[in-house]
């Protein structure tokens, strides 16, 4: 390679941007010719004195500095959790939210992290539905046979944890990966309708529907279809009509055994998510899970995980 | 149905909590870049905080639909960046309060007012103000962000071969202009 050649590759090559056969000739050319290693030395340079002119003077604290982009900033509240729950409606009822003042977020915790020891779980992928029909994974959802159920999926940088512990009560945490200060738990909350979360079945269709209309849902019975092979029927939850938000959950239920094969909830604007059937018989993946978090009052620290569950505080 | 319309309230503050949390999680992390990516484009430290600011508030208002939050970022910085730069051009310049060396303004930015280190950096800011608009947005997005051409193409909805182009360009008349205050730095 001549100079000329190496130097119209040099901002390339030091970009990491030449493929390996190009960048092994410049670096060739580079060991055995001091003017383009000097050529390139005075490239870097200059990057450096560009970098630190761009990272400007350190910055004193004083009114100088316009704050940062602020908006008004309540504390994570229990409601996040509530909306989490709604969000994944299959498991829930458009009515189901409802507080469950007598229960007690760390049992319930316990319980649900007690399904680390059974082998014969339900797993869901979630998955975000993007526009343009992509599709993006957002976690994943794993149900046991007696109702219990652990869920982790992230939006927008946060991640949810959201334990049930088989008794239609569930609880979790909230955080942002990366500030381990941000843990902040959820109280405890209590569902209507835990079909889903009954190893992934519908045991009695008629009575689910029957239990979904008496929930407040406007039903459409769509055409059935086959998912995976599997012939299902598929309905559409609307809630009802004075709900102030357009929102829509459907269920892909299989004929023939009554699991749940997929189930897409759709609020419009916020978040679009599926929930795939993804696997039976499975363990839960051990450390996989942790509950943890301070009260959303921060008075107390719950702390709970897969090798240990401890509430400083007692509750 | 009084219940429903709680849950609804529930949900609805429920999302505005996860937006505004996660909005300024993001913030945080960015705002550093931007700032440091708007002052390398305007040479001006308090139009690039005004820069920043305003794409972050653009952002906060499409906040929960952009699908790559921070590519939506730069995108917007680095318009913003040339919208400002084109006004320029046709008004007299405001010249920069903050890197002239002039006592209170370097004050104000924390700055000594050590003569070498203003004209270094009165150099540096001559050297990117002398580099057409794409040219520095593409330096820039590659030296304060380290992203990869293909990225900055699509930042900046440009071919990857303009990108390669501006980035060669621009970098080469910086190494030029930039290299007789090299010497002088080399010097103990």
């Amino acid at each position: 390679m001549t100079c000329t050649e190496t130097r119209e590759l040099l901002v390339r090559y030091d970009d990491g941007e030449l493929g390996g056969g190009e960048a092994a000739a410049v670096a060739e050319h580079l060991s055995g010719c001091a003017g383009c290693s000097g050529e390139l030395s005075a490239l870097r340079g200059a990057m450096r004195m560009v970098g630190n002119y761009l990272a400007g003077p350190k910055p004193v604290e004083s009114a100088a500095r316009p704050p940062a982009v602020r908006v008004a900033r309540r504390p994570l509240a229990p409601m996040l959790a509530a909306a989490a729950a709604l969000l994944l409606a299959g498991a829930v009822g458009w009515l189901a939210f409802r507080p469950a003042p007598a229960a007690n977020a760390a049992e319930i915790a316990r319980r649900a992290l007690a399904m680390l020891e059974t082998h014969r779980n339900v797993r869901y992928r979630i998955e975000y539905l993007l526009e343009g029909g992509k599709v993006k994974p957002a976690g994943e959802m794993i149900v046991e046979p007696g109702g219990r159920s652990l869920m982790r999926y992230t939006y927008s940088g946060i991640e949810f944890l959201i334990g049930r512990d088989g008794e239609r009560r569930w609880t979790g945490t909230v955080s942002y990966p990366g500030d381990p200060g941000s843990f902040i738990s959820f109280p405890a909350g209590a569902d209507r309708d835990d079909t889903l979360l009954d190893r992934g079945r519908v045991p009695d269709f008629e009575a689910w529907i029957k239990g979904l209309k008496e929930d407040g849902s406007r039903l459409i019975v769509l055409p059935g279809e086959n998912v995976e092979g599997r012939k299902c029927r598929v309905i559409r939850s609307a809630p009802p009509a004075d709900f102030p938000m357009d929102a829509s959950v459907t269920y892909w239920v299989d004929e023939d055994d009554g699991s749940i094969r997929r189930v897409e909830s759709r609020i419009p604007g916020f978040m679009d998510l599926r929930l795939v059937l993804d696997a039976t018989d499975v363990p839960v993946p051990e450390g996989f899970y942790s509950l943890r978090g301070h009260s959303t009052d921060k008075s107390r620290v719950v702390e709970l995980t897969a090798e240990e569950t401890k509430d400083p505080a007692g509750q | 149905m009084g219940f429903v319309r709680a849950t609804a309230e529930l949900l609805d503050t429920g999302r505005r909590e996860i937006m505004t949390a996660s909005f300024e999680s993001l913030a945080h992390r960015e705002r550093d870049g931007l700032v440091a990516f708007a002052r390398g484009m305007l040479a001006d430290g308090h139009e690039a905080e005004d820069a920043a600011q305003e794409a972050l508030l653009r952002l906060y208002r499409t906040w929960g639909r952009a699908e790559n939050p921070r590519a939506f970022l730069y995108k917007t910085i680095a318009n913003l960046c040339i919208d400002r730069l084109r006004q320029r051009s046709v008004l007299p310049p405001a010249g920069d309060p903050s890197i002239s060396g002039s006592g209170n303004a370097a004050a104000a930015q924390g700055e000594t007012a050590r003569p070498e280190l203003d004209e270094r950096a009165a150099a540096v800011r001559a050297a990117i103000e002398e580099l057409p608009p794409d040219e520095r947005a593409a330096v820039l997005l590659k030296e304060v962000e380290r992203l990869s051409y293909a990225e900055i193409a699509s930042t900046l909805d440009a071919t990857v071969t303009q990108v390669t182009n501006w980035i060669h360009r621009g970098k080469n008349r910086l190494r030029r202009k930039l290299a007789p205050y090299m010497e002088e730095g080399k010097r103990p």
